[in-house]
């Protein structure tokens, strides 16, 4: 059909009418040179580490101290832009984390990508709401470690994906004399 | 008078583009609770027009799209170095294609019809293969593997068959920059040709990264990343003939038969000190299970 058209306009012989239909035809091709959709196979790791991050909430959640211990170091921190410089410990995160339970419970962690670096893996991967997975609220980067066989959590960075996102997530509330976040 | 007739049929034009455009989209606006196939192993949220599921199956949906029921043509494109890999990647991966409509497992997809109620039955048969000496370099775009596909059938290399499935199977040293080993051990799609509709899926090789693509260090068959491969190459077989042009078969997440059971594998038993769970053609396999559409059933190797 586009062919067609424009061999009408060719023989009508208007110039800026042919200009316009040329912009049409290109923006049509260039839809055909967009990456292909895809289904992918995940990694058998990608279904590992989702499963431990998914633990991991749900130990939170309860709260089960013992696979806590299970699954995170005992020096974990979490960074976020805000707090590059000073990182939520693990026992104030785990504090934060129950005040922010309703968060945590809701979210539902989407593509994510994992790299094995051989003594450490690191995840990363975006975190969704989970009744409306069209809003990512946070981005979030976590590095694992194997401690004798089994994987705990030692880093995780975390940082806000858009105004919509709740403001932390973990964080421990800031001190008085530590200068005010400005979001 | 000229310039007027043409400003009217271009107006006309782009009338017949923008209802083209809306119709392409399909039937409904988008939900924000349905997901389609089209993420990383996981669904995303469906973007506007997304078909709505026609009928529920056992916790997975169709969708109105059709199915791949058979004969169904494998094609491999060997992309890279092959010399180098272990010889018998080859040869197990034809068995595998040559073998793998007669099993059990296979058979699952029996399970799984289009809208006249015809079935996936097969058979499933190796049709050809090509070699590709590095035409696109190392390291693949998602849109590079595609033209790889088309390449082989520009230059007749392999025949033009909408009914076959072009596997592109690529050694150990290219990389596919979209995730292969970080996100996916391997993928399905489908485009249009001027004349046709090609389903085609890449599958690595997986000695690039046996922690995150192989289930085991070395499989029933040996080393090498032909065992490997093979686990991912029936999944997305089973996958892409379910779901050839991702509007047929999935979930409310956007999970195809296969991602639903990924890295679940039933039952095994030891072969040559590794683990296998099936026997197709005379050689062992570790295949993962399918997700099989009937009620109770769940992830199995068989119907």
């Amino acid at each position: 059909m586009i062919l067609q058209s424009l061999t009408v306009f060719a023989r009508s012989g208007t110039g800026a009418s042919m200009v316009l239909v040329l912009a049409l035809f290109m923006a049509q091709s260039s839809q055909a040179t967009e990456e292909p959709r895809k289904v992918p196979t995940t990694t058998r790791l990608v279904k590992l580490y989702g499963e431990l991050e998914s633990n991991l909430s749900m130990a939170i959640l309860e709260p089960d101290p013992s696979k806590i211990d299970d699954l995170l170091t005992q020096d974990f921190e979490q960074r976020t832009p805000l707090t590059a410089d000073n990182p939520t410990p693990r026992a104030e995160w785990l504090a934060a984390c129950s005040k922010d339970a309703k968060i945590l419970g809701a979210v539902l962690p989407t593509k994510m990508a994992v790299r094995d670096l051989g003594s450490s893996v690191v995840a990363s991967f975006v975190m969704v709401d989970r009744n409306h997975q069209k809003q990512p609220l946070f981005f979030v980067i976590d590095v694992w470690i194997d401690q004798q066989g089994h994987q705990q959590l030692k880093n995780r960075f975390l940082s806000r994906i858009g105004d919509r996102s709740p403001p932390s997530l973990c964080e421990r509330p800031f001190k008085s004399n530590e200068a005010s976040p400005q979001r | 008078m000229k310039v007027q007739g043409s400003v009217s049929f271009l107006l006309m034009l782009l009338a017949v583009f923008i209802c083209g455009d809306a119709n392409s989209q399909g039937l409904r606006q988008s939900d924000e609770q349905d997901n389609v196939p089209t993420g990383k192993g996981y669904g995303v949220a469906a973007p506007s027009g997304s078909p709505a599921p026609i009928l529920d199956g056992h916790q997975i949906q169709f969708h109105g799209g059709p199915l791949m029921v058979g004969p169904t043509p494998i094609y491999y494109i060997w992309y890279g170095d092959w010399t180098k890999s272990p010889a018998a990647t080859n040869g197990i991966l034809r068995d595998l294609a040559n073998h793998i409509g007669d099993t059990p497992l296979f058979a699952t997809n029996n399970t799984y019809h289009d809208q006249e109620g015809q079935t996936i039955k097969g058979p499933v048969f190796f049709a050809g293969e090509v070699f590709d000496d590095y035409s696109k370099g190392k390291s693949l775009s998602d849109k590079d593997v595609e033209s790889i596909v088309q390449n082989a059938l520009t230059r007749s290399a392999l025949p033009e068959d909408p009914k076959g499935i072009y596997f592109v199977l690529t050694s150990a040293d290219v990389d596919e920059t979209t995730g292969f080993c970080n996100t996916y051990c391997g993928w399905h799609s489908h485009m249009k040709t001027p004349t046709s509709h090609i389903k085609y899926a890449f599958v690595g090789d997986t000695e690039r990264c046996p922690a995150s693509c192989q289930s085991q260090p070395v499989g029933p068959n040996g080393k090498g990343g032909g065992d490997g491969m093979a686990n991912i190459l029936v999944k997305e077989l089973l996958s892409t003939t379910s779901d050839p042009e991702l509007s047929a078969w999935y979930d409310g997440k956007g999970r195809e038969n296969g991602d639903v059971c990924d890295w679940t594998f039933g039952t095994t038993y030891l072969v040559n000190n590794a683990k296998a769970n099936m026997k197709i053609g005379g050689r062992d396999f570790l295949l993962q299970q399918n997700w099989v559409n009937q009620s109770g059933a769940g992830c199995q190797s068989r119907p």
